[in-house]
């Protein structure tokens, strides 16, 4: 085969494989929008469905949780970002690390952890209301609010710190040197060129927001609070001819609001001044005195410790105690909970496909994005970027829209439905895009000319990859193949409408537990999964940290 | 490529251990065998107890087991019967009225156990399509500090000294909880009204029983309407709890057994339904903490026996037929 023909028969195939993997799983969602039990096309559906009050009220639900817990999220990771990217406080890596970890712990996780803080009759909601403001309802609308806003911190932060290092310390000096206090050069120089930032950094809390199942499925489904994400939820699991058409067509409209979003952000981040070629100046800008700092660091622990940390120890209490409720005494103590989650068949079973299925999605992504982030670097390849685009595409829609739009395309081939290869299947499609997006980074931070410099020594294709390449790559392609791991043993949406009866993942374990009223089993399995999430994570630090040893 | 072919062999590997959670069980010998799919709405760990005592006598049969809410269960074994694919060999959830539809959708099959001579003819089903193993009673769970006068009636619950103070779970999530709702329906003395009048004392709607539990455990609520053992399980743990049998009578369901019709696996199915009537599987359900349904099984302590039990007399028929019309009712009294 000539070299030519070859590369249209790849470039086919990849073609292909897009369209019959991630376009077309999404058009027939459509369809099924449009089209009655019968096969015919008709918008009545919608419309009915749409002018109903419960769709509305859905709806409109979905917006105030997505706008109101954004705001918070962006005022609490603003602070934080501040903070670690400017001034001279210490202890900024473990600070660091704690504001990230609900980018790694599971919504639902940390939904259980404040359900059992806030617990109506438990110590916290006492003080609020001998303080005259509680008791405090997590299981409401302002219940779901605050917890996604807490989870949404990592999100703004992470966009909102590296913009922060980015802006030229020179930039606020000059503002200094004109005259400005330091309060007013902070409103007039950092905060206008970190809008943009905060903004793109804010609409991706929006949409996360927007995309959440796990956090109003456990606190708002009993108590009536519908959104979006758990009402097409609701419809796809109930029975009847219609069941599936009223899903497809609510996850249009989620879609839609989903899409325009994304689309605002785009344009959002496109008027930002700061390119991504800036350097990022880490060294502290504001140097407060010791007693001042003492401050900053404690309002800093304060706020981590109110949003992440104090709801685990209440989890972990919770999973600890005789029976639910029980006041947090010795006398009722007891380990039993772990024992029984860790003896019972069920949950180890459903561990092991968790992490059966992380390992091999983020082997196959890690395969799969570093061949395309590679040929697109090789060359102009049209396919591969279409492959790109429609990855980014199954990313930014809602999980459970994917989820659906799966179930119709894939559902009805024997032999995937209701096994755990569908899962695989789902995963796959919506977790490529971060490979592709890791491993084009690691790529792009290789100074071509070490590649150069390699050929022309005379080294093979074969050992410049094995000697330059995947060594300057590995920690980078690892982040996201890591990343991808973690969220992959930890999904709950796409496998709440996927999984068959006998494929069970550790997040369905710990959903199914909580609907089923075995609250403190629950708890013990949330705590014995952040334990190990910290673990993995500890022992991939420890693994990076081996690697980049022999590498040197 | 050295390196694509271990990256290939790794994939391999982790699909492998995503396909199949561990080793095939041992060389097949005599008696039932092969998988057997459970579907259910008993909570977890009695679940697993159950098919632990049941794998040491039929050691060569793999349970697999689907839990949830009986009418989401019900859901979905109805989804998949609709796309012929049905994936449970046994069912195993609440009550008689939703083995009644089930029967009706001709999803069961016949079987007369050898074990039914040793159980009371009313507690299955004269065509032998699905039979009760264990007496559960809904009455009422009261927190013992919060609650001042305890409630001995059901109409009790009407009095203003509760208002606030009740909860109870939803007929729409709960199977036991939907016969409920149709068994107090045919009361002259509770009905509609009954409920109009909890609705006016402001009771919540929990999802399940499980939530009930918890909310008067943990003494958000005094008094909360749900299924027996749960309340004499917290106060074995030590919640400071009761549980009132009203008396009226109380609400009893039998969380009845069926096999679904044309599984593939008949003989492992009928081994499952025997041994979780035999007396020996009876003693089991006795220690997980249920009333057994078999007389010569003696109940948990603090738990009324079978006999002892004064069930709320209903017309099962009459229930099944106006069972999604009462549903839909109470979502409107409910949810609006």
């Amino acid at each position: 085969m000539s070299k030519r023909s070859r590369r249209i028969a790849v470039g086919a195939a990849v073609a292909a494989v897009t369209v019959w993997c991630f376009i077309l799983p999404l058009w027939q969602l459509a369809v099924m929008s449009v089209t009655n039990a019968d096969g015919q096309l008709t918008l009545a559906a919608m419309q009915s469905l749409i002018a109903e009050e419960r769709t509305q009220r859905a709806t409109w639900n979905t917006i105030v949780i997505a706008v109101v817990s954004t705001a918070m999220a962006m005022v609490i990771g603003l602070y934080l970002a501040w903070l670690i990217a400017y001034t001279n406080i210490r202890h900024k890596r473990w600070l660091t690390v704690l504001t990230l970890a609900p980018y790694v712990i599971p919504s639902y996780v940390i939904a259980i952890a404040w359900g059992d803080l806030l617990s109506l009759h438990g110590g916290v909601n006492r003080i609020l209301t001998w303080c005259g403001i509680g008791p405090v309802d997590l299981y409401s609308l302002w219940g779901i609010i605050w917890t996604m806003g807490w989870c949404h911190v990592p999100l703004v932060f992470l966009f909102s710190v590296t913009m922060l290092r980015k802006i030229p310390r020179e930039w606020e000096w000059a503002a200094r040197l004109a005259g400005c206090s330091r309060r007013r050069s902070f409103f007039v120089i950092t905060l206008p060129h970190i809008l943009p930032a905060l903004l793109g950094g804010g609409m991706l809390a929006f949409l996360a927001a927007v995309d959440n199942f796990s956090i109003p499925a456990l606190l708002g489904i009993s108590s009536g609070v519908p959104v979006l994400s758990t009402y097409i939820y609701e419809k796809a699991i109930g029975f009847g001819p219609a069941a599936f058409h009223d899903a497809a067509i609510l996850s249009v409209v989620l879609a839609v609001l989903v899409l325009i979003a994304a689309w605002v952000q785009q344009r959002i981040l496109r008027t930002s001044r700061i390119s991504d070629s800036m350097w990022e100046d880490a060294r502290p800008r504001v140097e407060f005195r010791p007693a001042v700092r003492r401050c900053f660091e404690g309002s800093a622990l304060v706020v981590l410790g109110t949003g992440m940390m104090i709801p685990l120890v209440a989890l972990v209490m919770n999973a600890a105690t005789t029976y639910y409720g029980a006041p947090w005494r010795p006398e009722n103590m007891t380990a039993e909970h772990f024992v029984t989650v860790l003896t019972n068949d069920g949950i180890r079973r459903a561990a092991l496909t968790s992490v059966g299925l992380a390992a091999a999605t983020a082997l196959i992504c890690l395969a799969v994005g570093t061949w395309v982030a590679v040929r697109q670097r090789d060359g102009r390849d049209v396919t591969v970027r279409f492959l790109e685009q429609a990855a980014s595409l199954t990313y930014a829609l809602p999980g459970i829209v994917l989820a659906l739009a799966i179930i119709f395309h894939w559902g009805t081939m024997r032999g995937v439905y209701g096994t755990v290869y569908i899962l695989l299947i789902a995963y796959v499609t919506r977790y490529l895009i971060l490979q592709i997006k890791g491993s084009q980074a690691a790529l792009a931070a290789i100074a071509p000319a070490q590649e150069e410099a390699a050929a022309v020594a005379g080294a093979s294709r074969r050992t410049r990859w094995r000697r330059i390449l995947l060594p300057m790559m590995a920690s980078q392609m690892g982040a996201s193949a890591f990343f991808i791991a973690i969220s992959a043993s930890t999904e709950l949406t796409l496998s709440s409408l996927l999984a068959g009866a006998n494929v069970r993942t550790i997040g369905l374990a710990i959903f199914g537990l909580q609907q089923g009223g075995e609250y403190s089993l629950a708890d013990a399995v949330s705590a014995l999964l952040v334990a190990a999430i910290a673990g993995g994570y500890l022992l991939w630090r420890a693994g990076g940290a081996w690697i980049s040893r022999r590498v040197k | 490529m050295k390196w694509t072919k271990w990256a290939c062999g790794l994939v391999a590997a982790a699909m492998l251990a995503a396909g199949c959670g561990g080793p095939e069980p041992a060389a097949p010998t005599d008696g039932p065998q092969g998988e057997l799919v459970v579907y259910t709405s008993q909570p977890e760990k009695d679940v697993q107890q159950l098919i632990e005592a049941y794998n040491k006598v039929y050691p060569q049969v793999k349970v697999v087991t689907f839990r949830s809410g009986t009418e989401e269960v019900i859901s979905k074994v109805m989804a998949e019967k609709k796309v012929g694919a049905v994936q449970a060999d046994v069912l195993l959830v609440a009550d008689v009225s939703t083995f009644e539809g089930l029967k009706g959708e001709g999803l069961l099959a016949p079987y007369e156990s050898p074990e039914l001579k040793a159980i009371d003819a009313a507690y299955y089903d004269a065509e032998h399509m699905y039979v009760g193993t264990k007496a559960m009673a809904t009455g009422l769970m009261i927190n013992t500090e919060k609650i001042g006068d305890r409630p001995t009636r059901w109409t009790d619950l009407l009095s203003p000294a509760y208002a606030g103070q009740l909860v109870m779970p939803s007929p729409l999530y709960s199977g036991a909880a939907a016969y409920n709702l149709g068994v107090i329906l045919q009361q002259d003395t509770l009905g509609w009204g009954w409920y109009e009048g909890l609705k006016a004392n402001r009771i919540k709607v929990e999802k399940g029983n499980g939530a009930v539990q918890k909310a008067v455990q943990s003494g958000e609520k005094a008094v909360g309407i749900v299924v027996d053992y749960l309340a004499h399980r917290a106060k074995a743990a030590g919640a400071p709890v009761e549980f009132i049998y009203p008396q009226e009578g109380s609400l009893v369901i039998t969380e009845p057994i069926g096999i679904v019709a044309g599984t593939p696996h008949r003989k492992a199915a009928e081994s499952f339904v025997d041994f979780i009537l035999s007396k020996e599987g009876q003693e089991v359900t006795a220690r997980i903490g249920y009333t057994p349904i078999r007389k010569d099984v003696a109940p948990p302590q603090g738990y009324r026996s079978v006999d002892e039990l004064h069930a709320l007399p209903a017309d099962i028929g009459r229930m099944v037929r106006e069972r999604a019309a009462d549903k839909e009712q109470f979502a409107r009294l409910f949810q609006a």
